[in-house]
């Protein structure tokens, strides 16, 4: 499955989650890789610290759909994921971290799939004190 | 079983090359690197690349006050085996001193606003016992991220 979503950064020093994905129970998620990219406007500017982080909480967040990549299969997603926060999760061990220049982009590939356990919470945070629309897309296996 | 750990740097620099970090493998326990992300927080599009060099290292230097071992995640958090290799990390805190050990295995440049997926065409093997250190070298310092993946 893939999804895909944009997120309009509130400027903020502290972490802010992007999306939550939620393993259902028994039955392990793999993250294969992802596409994160931003929209900034400031060559000069640092670049911003994105972080994978397991959550022990599930914030207050919208739900996010994602997209079967075969549509013709009629099975039901289990997986869960969230979007648009606007109550933090509570963070625990950090599991990724990389820093990403407001006009750069990530083809984020990491070495082997990520793998969120059954019933487990993976967030990715990102801080920013500016304001700059990032958007993500990742590709998941269930 | 698959490992990665993560660390964030940014500090006034000590050394120049100062190492980063440090992965021991255990005793007649080898382990494969399978690829690193690094990544730069600068905010000047002027200047040079930082130098990164991984590097076979052959003793422990003196790694930092704060901190000097470093977590790595298990990617299967299942699996209850105790994790055998150990990293140390260089914080630059205290009186830090890098490690001996001049060959290297692997050499990028990296500018400071940007980020680099390094992704070796095979794993890198380090023996049982053996040590392999990541140098970067500028004599400015930028906080820095680095994300390691690795197998043993």
């Amino acid at each position: 499955m893939l999804f895909t979503a944009t997120h309009v950064h509130v400027p903020n020093a502290d972490p802010r989650t992007l999306l939550q994905i939620h393993a259902p129970q028994d039955e392990e998620i793999k993250i294969l890789r992802g596409e994160i990219t931003l929209q900034g406007s400031q060559p000069a500017s640092t670049p911003i610290l994105f972080d994978w982080v397991i959550q022990s909480t599930a914030g207050t967040a919208t739900t996010l759909t994602p997209q079967k990549n075969d549509r013709g299969q009629d099975e039901e997603i289990k997986c869960k994921l969230w979007k648009d926060f606007t109550g933090e999760p509570s963070a625990g061990d950090t599991v990724w971290q990389g820093f990403i220049h407001q006009q750069g982009a990530w083809p984020w590939t990491p070495a082997f799939p990520l793998k969120v356990k059954g019933g487990e919470r993976l967030g990715l945070r990102y801080r920013s004190g500016t304001f700059v629309a990032v958007s993500f897309t990742f590709y998941l296996a269930e | 079983m698959r490992l990665q750990f993560t660390l964030v740097r940014s500090r006034t620099p000590a050394r120049n090359p100062e190492t980063l970090f440090q992965l021991i493998a255990a005793a007649n326990h080898r382990v494969t690197i399978l690829g690193a992300d690094v990544s730069l927080q600068g905010s000047t599009p002027g200047t040079a690349p930082v130098v990164f060099q991984f590097l076979i290292q052959t003793d422990a230097g003196t790694p930092g006050t704060s901190p000097t071992t470093l977590t790595p995640q298990k990617n299967d958090r299942g699996y209850d085996e105790t994790i055998q290799t150990t990293f140390s990390a260089f914080d630059g805190t205290g009186s830090p001193a890098n490690p001996a050990g001049t060959t290297k295995i692997a050499e990028f440049s990296l500018h400071e606003q940007g980020l680099f997926p390094w992704r070796p065409p095979f794993p890198f093997v380090v023996k049982g016992g053996e040590r392999i250190g990541l140098n970067y070298a500028r004599a400015s310092f930028v906080p820095v991220s680095v994300t390691l993946y690795c197998e043993e």
